[in-house]
């Protein structure tokens, strides 16, 4: 079978067909890495074929020399920030209610606490949105961090650094909000 | 080995990228420090976690979309390319084979050309009205692409954009307006758009200059690319020193540089 280069060599060969199988493969982690981050399923959905789109449009551009979904995860990178840009006021509001929510827990939240999915998820979005995406490409995309600093344009470093603050920001929010913060 | 050091090594130890020897001091701490252990197993708890959370599932409306959109690509295609291919192979199919027929047939050609071209002067001295009605529409035609280039809907602006294929030759104003979409509309596709809008006008006074600075106002990838693609097709040398200067600018997307790095030669 095909891998995701040889794919994509033959899209930018004027074989468009051959996209149907690298959307199969990688919709649902785009999905993903953009629902984790608007909580959108409708924007979601808008930003994966954005992508699609972007990468029929420029598949002229596509040299191979990185990984296909360095490639794509750039792409999809300059979608999200083009949205965040295009949606800043909605964005702001999204952020303060899910910051006042997530405050202290009450005796209320107690069925929250119990679930740890969710109450992951919360710390998650509570997240600066660099700390998340960072954390969504490392943990999620199993990617290293030359690849995410492909796709950032940063330094190594930079995204070295980031991940280490991501995961610390994130223990200290989940343990709060689990009510077993020890510090 | 004190907590403080050992704290930032807690988190390489998670992220499993610590090397073998770092590994032994990271233990042998925590065999000591219960505080430490604790920090450990509350990064762990977490780490961990992120890999059990459930993903989600996308609507089937995004898979019928996507090939929808797959499809109108492929139909554009073939639109785009072998349409000029057929017309040169019905023209070719139409010139005889044989030189003597070849000279017999330009002559005839020569002759009814000569006879419509006069039939159409004398019908068009007579209705001067005609280049004042040309002239008229093609100005309509600059007033809606402008005003819809003003709208606030991206959709609207990127109407008034495809537009501009229908002007033959436009206006000072209709240019400064593409100009002013390609440096500053904040959508990205309708900036995308003017880049191809503005290549069709590139022969235009002042169009080139344009072009070349607005690469350096340019912060979205896809559109510096576009752009770089632009100034190499229409060969335009004047262009280097931007695209140096794209080339040493730290903040610039690093797959941009390498992009503008491979066409250069193409300029050199």
């Amino acid at each position: 079978m095909p891998d995701d280069h040889e794919l994509m060599m033959a899209v930018r060969d004027g074989d468009l067909d051959r996209l149907g199988p690298l959307f199969e493969k990688h919709n649902r982690h785009l999905y993903n890495f953009f629902f984790r981050q608007t909580r959108d399923p409708h924007t979601s959905e808008d930003l994966v074929q954005d992508v699609f789109h972007k990468i029929l449009r420029y598949r002229h551009t596509y040299r191979g020399e990185s990984k296909f979904t360095t490639w794509m995860f750039s792409i999809a990178h300059n979608s999200k920030i083009d949205y965040y840009r295009k949606n800043k006021h909605q964005g702001d509001q999204i952020e303060l209610s899910e910051s006042l929510v997530s405050s202290d827990p009450t005796p209320e939240d107690t069925s929250l606490q119990k679930d740890e999915k969710a109450l992951l998820m919360k710390a998650l979005r509570m997240l600066s949105e660099e700390k998340r995406e960072v954390l969504l490409l490392s943990r999620f995309q199993n990617m290293k961090y030359e690849e995410i600093a492909k796709i950032l344009g940063c330094k190594v470093g930079t995204i070295k650094a980031r991940v280490h603050w991501a995961l610390k920001d994130l223990t200290n929010a989940y343990h709060k909000l689990a009510g077993s913060d020890a510090s | 080995m004190t907590c403080e050091n050992i704290q930032e090594r807690i988190i390489d130890y998670v992220l499993g990228a610590v090397e073998a020897a770092e590994k032994r001091t990271v233990k042998d701490h925590l065999a000591e420090c219960e505080t430490c252990r604790l920090q450990l197993e509350r990064m762990e708890i977490v780490w961990r976690g992120l890999n059990r959370l459930p993903e989600s599932e996308p609507s089937p409306a995004l898979r019928s979309r996507f090939y929808a959109m797959l499809e109108s690509e492929k139909h554009r295609e073939p639109h785009k390319i072998p349409l000029s291919g057929r017309i040169e192979g019905f023209i070719a199919s139409l010139w005889p084979k044989r030189p003597a027929l070849q000279l017999a047939y330009a002559l005839v050609l020569l002759i009814v050309g000569l006879f419509i071209g006069g039939r159409v002067q004398v019908w068009e001295h007579g209705n001067g009205e005609m280049a004042a009605l040309r002239q008229e529409i093609s100005e309509m035609r600059q007033m809606v692409s402008v005003s819809l280039m003003n709208q606030t809907s991206s959709g609207e602006r990127l109407r008034g954009i495809q537009y501009t294929e229908q002007i033959k030759h436009p206006t000072g104003p209709l240019l400064q307006v593409l100009l002013g979409t390609l440096n500053s509309d904040p959508n990205v596709n309708v900036r995308l758009a003017a880049v191809d809008a503005l290549f069709a006008f590139s022969d235009r006074p002042g169009i080139r200059e344009a072009l070349i600075a607005s690469l350096s106002q340019q912060t979205s990838p896809l559109v510096q690319i576009s752009l770089i693609d632009l100034l190499v097709e229409i060969r335009e040398r004047r262009s280097l020193e931007a695209l140096r200067d794209l080339i040493g600018n730290q903040q610039v997307d690093p797959t941009v540089k390498e992009y503008a790095e491979k066409r250069i030669n193409e300029l050199i």
